[in-house]
């Protein structure tokens, strides 16, 4: 009998690893889902996504989270994936110019917030305050929706000229502005609603946006147009579409589209 | 023993691992379009904060790295091993973790966040975390060169200047730094180029305004989400400049075989 010696076993060991890192070795379900979607989707997806891994054992969800932007840009240099949900229409269309996915709709919508730190060092009350001098606000970056939607609310308020004069760093996403409020590192920031986790709101204080202010970001929804695993595509876009799917985008703060 | 076949093979294949990138980023740049692009104003002023803020980057770092290259290779003290560990850090940590080490340091709420508010300073967010972020993750590289420079200094020619009556300060000028300048060069140029391509802790640390925080780097991440062809003919020309500065020090660092 040959037994493995320990350098076999440990480079087996080795290999081992090396698959579940990868996951290559994982032989693939056709209910897996490579989903790409908004960061502010990061919290509702991650549990949409546990809900679909529940109802089809043996099947696994694969999500990335970054700025739809960005999303947008890996789409268009090809990269593979099932599913992709972003926080505007724009980033979408040009997903559909590349002509890589199917026909989008809209799935949820989000409305945006102002935060700042629990200390509020700078004194802010309001989204007004954001154009005082010596605020430091942070914005997501003007390709980003976030940013774009928070732009388009301050030009809406008159505001956005002093604002910008006021912004200290234009985030990669949401995610970001949410983290430098909450170190305290910038004095403002606008995010959205359903960013404000339990977690944030331990360190932040939030303002709704002005009644008047009536941008409110549209989040759509498409299947690649060669999905990597078109079963598994269908099914976690018709979950994000059930009840279900509503129910947990409600609780994390979107609204119907 | 002489190159086996097999060996010269594998580092052909590994030379072109290393080559392909560089050469899919020329042969995909755009020339006719991205022109414009690279001569816009928002490049322009991220290369020209980008280089400014590297060079910044070498000359603090270099007072930085001078005294502990300098306690490395020749004091003798307990700790001394940790003490290079520590200041080597930064070239194996992934530099957004440096980026938020930067913020509980020196950031509003960091450890020192309170000193400098007090002196009237608020380091994120400005061109001077892009000077700080930069040379944190780049004097380790100056520190590790000076060290084996000191090391190999032939010492006796310090002592016979001193037995001449040299003074200190002087034996440093005409004898210590004319005999570590290969040194020197290798630890300047790789520093600075390392400082050129900062990102993580740069994003982290001193966020994404252009003009006063936005470098290359970033302009390349934000210009990637709109015009790729532009991006990617401005990560041509920093690959251009890295280049240039990696085989400028080749002759100090890595002798030719003879």
């Amino acid at each position: 009998m040959t037994r493995a010696g320990p350098r076999a076993r440990s480079l087996r060991s080795a290999v081992l690893a090396a698959c579940l890192v990868a996951a290559g070795c994982r032989e693939g379900d056709p209910a897996d889902a490579v989903v790409l979607a908004a960061a502010s989707l990061t919290e509702a997806f991650t549990e949409i996504a546990d809900a679909y891994e529940r109802s089809h054992p043996g099947a696994e969800v694969v999500l990335e989270f970054a700025a739809s932007s960005t999303l947008a840009a890996q789409v268009r240099a090809g990269a593979p994936f099932d599913v992709l949900a972003t926080a505007d229409e724009r980033t979408m269309a040009e997903a559909w110019r590349a002509g890589r996915i199917e026909q989008p709709s809209a799935f949820a919508t989000n409305q945006l917030v102002v935060i700042m730190p629990s200390d509020n060092p700078a004194g802010v009350r309001g989204v007004e305050d954001l154009a005082r001098p010596g605020v430091d606000v942070v914005l997501a970056q003007h390709d980003v929706p976030v940013g774009a939607y928070a732009r388009r609310a301050l030009e809406a308020l008159g505001i956005a000229e002093a604002v910008e004069a006021n912004v200290v760093s234009n985030a990669l996403d949401v995610k970001a502005v949410a983290a430098a409020v909450a170190l305290g590192e910038a004095d403002a920031g606008i995010i959205y609603a359903s960013d404000v986790t339990p977690v944030l709101r331990g360190s932040v204080r939030v303002f709704p946006m002005p009644e008047r202010v009536s941008v409110r970001a549209v989040y759509p929804i498409a299947i690649a147009s060669e999905p990597e695993h078109p079963a598994g595509a269908r099914a976690f876009l018709d979950l994000v579409r059930s009840d279900t799917g509503r129910g947990i985008l409600a609780a994390h703060g979107f609204g119907p589209p | 023993m002489r190159t086996p076949r097999l060996i010269a093979g594998l580092a052909a294949l590994a030379a072109v691992f290393f080559a392909l990138p560089l050469v899919g980023l020329v042969a995909e740049t755009p020339w006719g379009s991205a022109g414009s692009a690279l001569l816009s104003q928002q490049v322009m002023r991220a290369a020209g904060l980008s280089v400014i803020a590297s060079t910044a980057a070498v000359v603090l770092g270099l007072a930085l790295a001078f005294p502990l290259a300098w306690v490395l290779a020749r004091a003798h003290f307990p700790g001394r091993r940790w003490l290079r560990g520590l200041v080597l850090l930064p070239m194996v940590l992934p530099p957004v973790v440096a980026g938020v080490g930067l913020l509980t340091a020196f950031g509003r709420r960091g450890l020192l966040g309170g000193v400098l508010e007090a002196a009237g300073l608020s380091i994120p967010f400005t061109t001077a975390a892009v000077v700080l972020a930069a040379t944190f993750v780049s004097a380790p590289f100056l520190v590790v060169t000076l060290e084996a420079g000191l090391v190999g200094l032939d010492r006796r020619l310090e002592d016979a200047a001193a037995t001449l009556g040299a003074s200190d300060a002087r034996i440093l000028v005409t004898v210590v730094l004319p005999g570590l300048r290969p040194s020197l060069a290798a630890g300047i140029a790789l520093s600075w180029t390392r400082a050129l391509g900062e990102f993580g802790a740069t994003i982290t640390f001193a966020g994404n305004l252009r003009g006063r925080t936005q470098t290359m780097p970033l302009a390349v991440y934000e210009m990637l989400q709109t015009d790729a062809g532009a991006a990617i003919a401005l990560s041509v020309v920093l690959l251009a400049i890295c280049l240039l500065a990696v085989v400028a020090v080749r002759g100090g660092m890595f002798r030719e075989p003879t």
